[in-house]
């Protein structure tokens, strides 16, 4: 199974044009409903910003990836959202981000997909990674980057 | 070096996975094997006890509860996930040079939660339950002995039996002997561990040899408990010679100090209040039949084998050469209602005592009638300030009623064994009158004032 399970590139949005956090995490869930992927948009944005106030999943390097365990989840999945504005996260680098990558997972989360997520998630700590997906410029680049392994 | 540790967040869904990533990346960077276990949504990459065994240091990133119980006695440093998200080679880096670190101890964090709720009484309740088959033992061996004759033990007296000279050695030198150590010893257990033992029983043997009783004992126990947990955790070992810790320095240096304090700064007043009660009691006279009854009912039973109780029964045995027979009477009779009125309470108010206690209760019964005032020490114990009032009462009681109608006694000791005897005591009908008084009164205070306890029968 490769990030392809996961990832649909109808879930990229390339040029968000949110200004706020919050708007954002609407604008990908919408997306996310439109492709089938959650039953609610607000209550699973609702879930997203419950877990944020635990503490901020914005990871520094203009990357945030906010993510929820969530009944309105029908199915794992990413979505991943260029901004064309910054914006003010609370990173732990207190720089703004500029891209989202959201994450939707049910309550009985599938563990082969959540061994995906889990390897993703690692990825991000990699530099290289990081300039793949912050240089993409359209959504096949950005498979192309995220399909790492 | 070689590092370990364990990642979770709240969802379990990334920042595990990233600060184990950054933490092992790092790691490795930095030329140290790093394993992080990752405790997701399921639990990934598990440490082995081998490698934790093996791990000079753990790291733990988590932003939700996890268990440690693992880690006992290893380095450990905490730090927040996102730290380790974004600062995994400082983390590193200042955990190799030893900041922040500090050896997890999980005994230490469980029993000072405990502490908080129930503290000194379940360290005395500890005490006790060590101390107990210590008492029942040796207070029956003591009993077996005298059924040779009460003197059968002494090999000088013309009733000597060899068998009752080994029971009373088992029972009244040994069992008996290691009451107050085996008590101390359990208190520090209680408060500090295996490592608390030597130097609880140490102050606990040291009180018996300076007079200063099982409150003496007590003392010492709480000081070497306490001092012996101070010492565990200020003091660091690099980790090739820690095992040495716990077996051989803590356990040094606590019986070291606690002796010390024992001998030179507890022991003092202990002398000192012995000293001036004896004097106190020299210069009295013995005129003032009632009244001295029931000082010496209240000294015989304050602190059972501790100064107190030894100024009285020392100044009552040195009347007995100048011909003075009233007072060691009355001491005898308040030495024997303690362990006779609760062993009464035990059976009329059942629901009062714990399991453990109704059972002392039946071997108080032989402990009182031979004279063995030691047998109330476990309620004592237990329970002070309700035990002690009420044993106090009694004894103080019993002890004015014989010294009031005049009741003497030719022998220091041997409680009821010697009532037939002809002769031995003066006025017996009285003073058989003093045992039952003094025991019902001790009875039905302690019943009195434990009132709200209410046990399963």
């Amino acid at each position: 199974m490769d990030i392809s399970s996961i990832l649909d590139k109808k879930n990229i949005i390339l040029a968000m044009q949110s200004k706020e956090k919050s708007d954002a995490f609407f604008e990908l869930a919408q997306c996310f409903k439109e492709n089938n992927i959650i039953t609610d948009v607000k209550g699973y944005v609702e879930d997203v910003l419950k877990r944020e106030a635990e503490f901020s999943t914005g990871i520094g390097y203009g990357i945030a990836i906010p993510h929820a365990k969530s009944k309105y989840v029908k199915t794992t999945a990413i979505a991943v959202g260029k901004l064309a504005h910054n914006i003010v996260y609370d990173s732990i680098d207190n720089e703004p981000v500029r891209i989202l990558f959201m994450i939707a997972v049910p309550e009985n989360g599938n563990d082969a997909h959540l061994k995906i997520l889990n390897k993703l998630a690692r990825k991000f700590m990699d530099e290289n990674f990081r300039k793949n997906i912050l240089a993409a410029e359209n959504e096949d680049f950005m498979f192309e980057a995220l399909r790492i392994f | 070096m070689k590092i370990v540790g364990v990642s979770a967040c709240p969802t379990g869904i990334a920042h595990t996975y990233m600060a184990a990533e950054a933490l092992e990346k790092c790691g490795k960077e930095l030329g140290y094997e790093v394993k992080i276990e990752t405790q997701g949504i399921e639990i990934e990459n598990i440490l082995t006890p081998q490698e934790i065994e093996e791990a000079d240091l753990v790291i733990i990133a988590c932003a939700k509860n996890v268990d440690l119980t693992r880690f006992e006695g290893k380095r450990v440093i905490e730090v927040p996930i996102d730290k380790a998200v974004k600062n995994a080679r400082q983390i590193i880096m200042d955990a190799v040079e030893g900041k922040n670190i500090s050896i997890f101890h999980l005994a230490e964090e469980e029993k000072e939660q405990k502490n908080q709720q129930t503290g000194v009484y379940k360290h005395l309740m500890t005490g006790v339950n060590f101390m107990l088959p210590f008492v029942i033992a040796g207070g029956i061996l003591i009993a077996c002995s005298f059924m040779f004759g009460i003197h059968a033990g002494d090999p000088n007296d013309p009733s000597y039996n060899i068998l009752a000279a080994a029971f009373n050695k088992i029972g009244g030198e040994v069992a008996f002997g290691l009451m107050v150590p085996v008590l101390a010893a359990g208190v520090a257990y209680s408060i500090a561990g295996k490592p608390g033992i030597c130097s609880g029983m140490v102050a606990g043997m040291l009180a018996k040899s300076i007079g200063a009783g099982f409150i003496g004992g007590l003392a010492g126990a709480f000081i070497a408990g306490y001092l012996t947990l101070f010492l565990l955790k200020k003091i660091h070992l690099p980790k090739s010679i820690q095992s040495l810790k716990g077996l051989i320095i803590v356990p040094l240096l606590s019986t070291c100090i606690t002796g010390f304090i024992m001998i030179f700064i507890i022991g003092t007043p202990v002398k000192f209040l012995l000293d001036t009660l004896s004097t106190f009691l020299n210069n009295m006279g013995t005129t003032n039949g009632i009244w001295i009854g029931l000082l010496i009912g209240m000294m015989m039973a304050s602190d059972m084998g501790g100064p107190i109780n030894k100024a009285i029964s020392t100044f009552s045995i040195a009347l007995m050469s100048s011909g003075v027979y009233g007072p060691i009477a009355a001491c005898m009779v308040a030495g024997m209602t303690p362990p006779l009125g609760l062993a009464l309470a035990t059976v009329l108010f059942k629901q009062r005592f714990t399991v453990e206690e109704r059972e002392a209760g039946k071997s108080c019964w032989v402990l009182g009638l031979s004279y063995i005032t030691e047998g109330a020490i476990p309620f004592a114990v237990a329970d002070p300030f309700r035990v002690i009032p009420s044993l106090m009462a009694g004894s103080a009681i019993a002890a004015a009623i014989s010294l009031g109608a005049g009741c003497t006694s030719l022998a220091p000791h041997g409680g009821i064994w010697i009532l037939p005897i002809p002769n031995v005591i003066g006025n017996l009908p009285m003073y058989v009158a003093a045992l039952l008084a003094g025991s019902i009164v001790t009875c039905f205070c302690v019943a009195f004032l434990k009132r709200k306890n209410n046990y399963e029968l």
